[in-house]
């Protein structure tokens, strides 16, 4: 190996290390920031949404009154359907179906999957007399 | 007032493991929610076996934790290397920001129709849990998911009175919360090498980067983040750190935690142990301990199919189709990589290049610096992106719902497998040929609130101490 080929490889080294340095860290750290930038968009989105609801920009009206109907619903159910009941839920697999299964299985109801087997129906009427909108009917069969 | 009280009463409930695993007591306090998930989840699964009320196996539960604890804590051993206030700090309060949005109502659709239904049923003991699960009614409400999101609820309505759902709302967040930061501190601890500053930017960036795709999940009582932070972590701990067996308690709990919280979950950290055992293959006398979480895991799907219990993949899936060709099935698979690009495609391409990049360029400074090779993570965020889009083919939903409803939250995964293996490229770039020894800012006990003293081995001189198994 001659003196002269040992500097240029020397040289080269020392030009991938600079291309190393000064170039693909660099790059590395701005494509890095650029991905947390995107990835930290959401919970910048979460952070303004809930600043939203602190200072009363949303007042959640809409979300205040569901919860109010699931607490009034739920209340109503418990106080109705004594546990051990078997009961059956006589909607469509909709919103309210999915609570009922939900307020019948807290207050210690049997969900039986078919009306045949049911104590008591129960089912959500929307009535705009009632407290939240909504009320429950209980029908019992057995 | 009841929802702090419940959130004081699971932290303390999980706080002596939390302490025997990490002996640091600001990030027992920040582990200890999830470590009480894990002992809750233990008991209510030996409450389904066994018979009975719950409460009793609360009890026993927790009786066996301290147990536990006691055992661990008298064996001495390793306080974790970063885990200092100042880390915990740097680590929670950029995660206290975006947690603002827990002031929405507690009215998110899945949290009320899977997750704290089924703490409900929970409550009622092991007799009305069976039938419920087995109960074809209840098929819909997804009856089969594993029960760490909910056994922590379900706890706490056994202890406290009623069913609040703010209680239920906070205690999803701070389990929640917990994984996440456990997730911060498995990339602070790989990265460690690097000056703390960019170690622990690259920890908040990761954490935060769990909001990117369905940010009102997190404080809505939905399970996958939970998951997902807490398979990243252990992953990231296995697959990135410096001699992951020599203390492999903290990953594995963690790989537990994701197999016991959602299906996709338990998916997951099969896959994840299949090819950590191809890579650790000629150290399987250690390496056959990720196969634990897999068994905890299977132990919950075994048990809630003897029961009855069903998924909707199972039941009306179309994965014949997908093996016959059936271009009813195969005409979904288009679509959904097209939501998959919108949701997560520049993420992955600027991670993707940022790893690449790396591996041209950076490799021997990584190697030097002790962290594993990247291209096993993103073999399993590849192999995870494949079962979520067999999934989706196969599905018995229509497409677009199940896209609309879904993807935002599944994806959440591949978005921190992505952020991690970035932030630790970034790392590597910044860590400079004269890197810094490890916990060159930790190397004070801050537990007795003193430096280290000359003569004692230097932090880098172990591998990073992160439990002690």
């Amino acid at each position: 190996m001659t003196l002269q080929s040992l500097t240029k490889d020397s040289a080269a080294g020392h030009r991938r290390q600079r291309v190393r340095t000064f170039v693909i860290q660099p790059l590395v750290v701005i494509l890095a920031l650029l991905m947390f930038w995107y990835a930290g968009t959401g919970a910048f989105v979460s952070t303004r949404d809930g600043l939203n609801m602190l200072d009363g920009t949303n007042p959640q009206v809409d979300a205040l009154r569901q919860r109010s109907q699931f607490e009034q619903l739920r209340r109503d159910l418990a106080a109705q359907v004594p546990p051990g009941t078997r009961m059956y839920p006589e909607l469509p697999w909709d919103l309210w179906r999915h609570r009922l299964i939900e307020f019948g299985i807290m207050a210690g109801a049997r969900m039986v999957p078919d009306p045949g087997q049911a104590q008591v129906r129960v089912k959500v009427v929307e009535d705009p007399a009632a407290p939240n909108g909504v009320r429950l009917v209980v029908t019992r069969v057995g | 007032m009841s929802a702090l009280f419940a959130v004081v009463l699971v932290t303390v409930a999980g706080l002596p493991l939390a302490f025997a695993l990490t002996r640091s007591v600001p990030f027992a306090a920040l582990f200890a929610p999830l470590v009480a998930a894990l002992v809750f989840t233990v008991a209510t699964i030996a409450m389904l076996i066994v018979g009975g009320p719950l409460v009793p196996w609360l009890v026993a539960a927790l009786v066996a934790e301290v147990a536990l604890a006691a055992v661990l804590l008298r064996r001495g051993g390793g306080r974790l290397l970063h885990g200092s206030w100042v880390d915990a700090v740097w680590l929670v309060v950029p995660l206290a920001v975006p947690c603002v949005f827990f002031l929405a109502q507690p009215l998110n659709w899945d949290a009320h129709s899977i997750w704290w239904l089924h703490a409900a049923y929970f409550t009622k003991g092991a007799e009305f849990s069976r039938y419920t699960i087995g109960n074809p009614l209840c098929h819909d409400l997804q009856c089969d998911y594993p029960p760490l999101p909910s056994a922590t609820q379900a706890a706490a309505w056994s202890v406290l009175s009623g069913y609040d759902y703010r209680v239920a709302q906070a205690l999803s967040t701070v389990v929640t919360l917990s994984a996440i930061v456990m997730l911060g501190l498995a990339v602070r601890t790989v990265t460690d090498r690097a000056p703390a500053i960019v170690s622990r930017l690259a920890a908040v960036g990761v954490m935060v980067a769990v909001w990117a795709t369905a940010p009102a999940t997190i404080t809505g009582g939905q399970a996958d983040p939970v998951w997902s932070a807490a398979f990243v972590a252990g992953a990231v701990l296995l697959l990135y750190g410096r001699d992951p067996w020599q203390r492999p308690t903290l990953p594995l709990l963690l790989l537990a935690v994701a197999a016991l919280s959602k299906n996709e979950g338990f998916v997951q950290v099969v896959m994840f142990a299949a090819l950590l055992t191809l890579r650790e293959r000629r150290n399987l006398r250690r390496a056959w301990m990720v196969w634990i979480p897999v068994a905890a895991g299977g132990v919950w799907s075994a048990l809630v199919r003897s029961l009855g219990a069903s998924t909707d993949l199972v039941k009306g899936g179309h994965f014949r189709g997908l093996i016959t060709g059936d271009p009813a099935v195969l005409d979904r698979i288009p679509p959904t990589l097209g939501a998959m690009w919108d949701v997560i495609g520049m993420i992955t391409v600027l991670s993707l290049a940022v790893a690449l990049l790396g591996a041209l360029f950076l490799r021997g400074r990584r190697r030097e610096l002790g962290m594993g090779s990247d291209a096993w993570m993103w073999l399993v965020a590849f192999a995870y992106a494949g079962t979520l889009v067999v999934t989706y083919a196969i599905s018995m939903h229509d497409l677009e719902w199940h896209l609309v409803t879904s993807l935002g939250r599944v994806t959440i995964p591949l978005v921190l497998m992505a952020c991690a293996s970035a932030a630790c490229w970034a790392a590597v770039a910044v860590a400079g040929d004269g890197h810094r020894a490890v916990g060159d800012d930790t190397a004070v006990d801050d537990t007795a609130g003193r430096p280290a003293r000359a003569g004692e081995p230097e932090p880098d001189h172990e591998p990073p101490v992160r439990a002690r198994s």
